[in-house]
């Protein structure tokens, strides 16, 4: 009888080739300890961290650990079942308001986690006769919601407002249409041309979906994202954001002034059928986003040090994701030099994440950075020393690639 | 008349085959001879997101959208080129 698992020996065996290239298994890095927002021990060395998406190195604010700490004495570890059966605590209805205050909206729903967001939403509202449009670059998140979901699905070219006009265009009017867009990208840290997508989905009475994951606190004023710097926050019908990125912790949710945006409640499975948030995860983003949106310095650090990051691997010769955001895809010649190189910034003390598709877009390998508000300009001197030595590795498996050939 | 307009502009099975053969062989490394029934997964090694990815040039060629939900049940070269068909014909 053929074994259950037969069917994932190629991504054993790819996984193998793997380790084997880079010394370590990149995609099972064992933290052992977190020193701070911006710094681990791992395999017994100090890391700088650039690849933790703590875009503003709250996961150390003291208001929040002080809140989540008052909270686990007050009302333990954990709500240990959904709000539909075992009821909401205040705190998550308190934090829903707080929310929906934040953005300027009437409606907040919670969810458990950013990518459970996506896959309840999405999976929830879209029926059968209707037509959900997403970006090819989409987070695994949006693609798996969309799956769940009974609507047709459409795909368009990575930020085209044209290519998503015609798609649009095509579709009978009067139906459904939904759009769905992210505010910065999770690979590469390209912006979303927002007023043209906008402008494109608008023209057909789409509506509009904006996961504003990695834009949440890092753009517009109060921190409220990619919508809110464009101009356009009236136009877009559902924000979608998490609390595990710049929030630091964990969690999601949805932002809406849509009058019946309650039903989701009862209809997305994502919602009903899994634990609330933990009353301490509760209170501290609760904390933290009051921090985001009162602490305009935390935003002006992060882009101070975003231009030293960005600017500084480009002036090393890297190749870089075409906008400047505290999300910064490095781009590798393939998966090998990339491993290699990743391997070597480890070795010189710099924690970046290892990206390969399917993940990426165009089947690209990358070092996937992210800047940290918290990062001292010593620390970024370090990133940038250790680019510095892996472009001479860079070079070399170049070299030996072109050898081979 | 109008059939004669729709014959010109409704693309033939074998047009659509030969055009997601001409797609496939710039994403593919394999050096296969593409026919119908080849599996685009196991004998070209092109993954679902290249399948996607190159679906683009075949809805810009045709001027269709090709819903990611038909996708799924695509197994063969044959396969795609039916879809891409049947799409062709509904818009």
């Amino acid at each position: 009888m053929a074994d259950l698992f037969d069917k994932f020996q190629y991504i054993r065996q790819a996984h193998a080739q793997m380790v084997e290239a880079a010394g370590g298994d990149p995609l099972g890095v064992r933290v052992e300890r977190i020193l701070s927002p911006t710094e681990a021990e791992v395999g017994g060395r100090r890391c700088v961290l650039l690849g933790s998406n703590n875009y503003l190195g709250l996961t150390f604010d003291p208001d929040a650990i002080e809140a989540a700490c008052a909270a686990l004495r007050t009302s333990g570890t954990g709500t240990t079942g959904s709000r539909v059966a075992n009821g909401s605590y205040a705190s998550h209805q308190d934090l829903e308001r707080q929310l929906a205050g934040f953005f300027g909206r009437r409606h907040a729903i919670l969810f458990t986690t950013g990518y459970q967001a996506n896959v309840g939403f999405l999976s929830a509202i879209a029926g059968k006769d209707d037509t959900i449009l997403i970006d090819s670059d989409s987070h695994a998140s949006i693609y798996d919601g969309c799956k769940l979901g009974d609507a047709t699905v459409l795909r368009f070219k990575h930020n085209d407002a044209a290519d998503l006009e015609r798609r649009l265009r095509r579709l009978p009017a009067g139906s459904n249409k939904l759009v769905v867009l992210e505010g910065i990208y999770s690979m590469l840290g390209d912006r979303a041309p927002l007023a043209d997508l906008v402008a494109a989905a608008k023209a057909h009475d789409a509506y509009i979906l904006l996961d504003e994951a990695h834009s949440l606190g890092v753009l517009g004023e109060g921190g409220r994202g990619l919508a809110a710097e464009v101009g356009v926050e009236d136009q877009i019908d559902f924000l979608i954001g998490t609390f595990s990125k710049s929030v630091g912790t964990i969690g999601g949710f949805c932002v809406s002034n849509h009058p019946e945006l309650e039903a989701v409640r009862l209809a997305a499975r994502a919602y009903l059928f899994t634990a609330s948030l933990p009353p301490s995860i509760v209170a501290s983003a609760s904390a933290t986003l009051e921090r985001i949106r009162t602490d305009a310095s935390l935003r002006e650090r992060l882009w101070r040090n975003t231009d030293i990051v960005y600017d500084g691997l480009k002036d090393l010769g890297y190749t870089v994701g075409p906008d400047k955001t505290p999300v910064i895809g490095v781009k590798m010649p393939d998966a090998e030099v990339g491993l290699v190189v990743w391997h070597t910034l480890m070795q010189h003390g710099v924690y970046v994440n290892l990206a390969l598709p399917p993940a990426t877009p165009q089947g690209t390998c990358l070092l996937r950075c992210s800047v940290c508000a918290a990062h001292t300009r010593e620390q970024l001197q370090t990133v940038l020393d250790g680019f510095e030595a892996a472009r001479a590795v860079l070079a070399d498996q170049g070299a030996k690639v072109r050898a081979a050939e | 008349m109008a059939e004669a307009e729709e014959l010109r502009t409704v693309p033939t099975y074998q047009d659509i085959l030969d055009t997601v053969c001409e797609e496939l062989n710039k994403v593919s490394a394999s050096d296969i001879e593409l026919s119908e029934s080849t599996d685009i997964t196991t004998d070209l090694n092109v993954d679902s997101v290249a399948v996607m990815d190159l679906l683009f040039a075949l809805e810009e060629h045709y001027d269709i959208s090709v819903p990611l939900n038909e996708l799924g049940e695509i197994r063969t070269v044959g396969q795609l080129a039916r879809l891409v068909q049947q799409m062709a014909v509904k818009s």
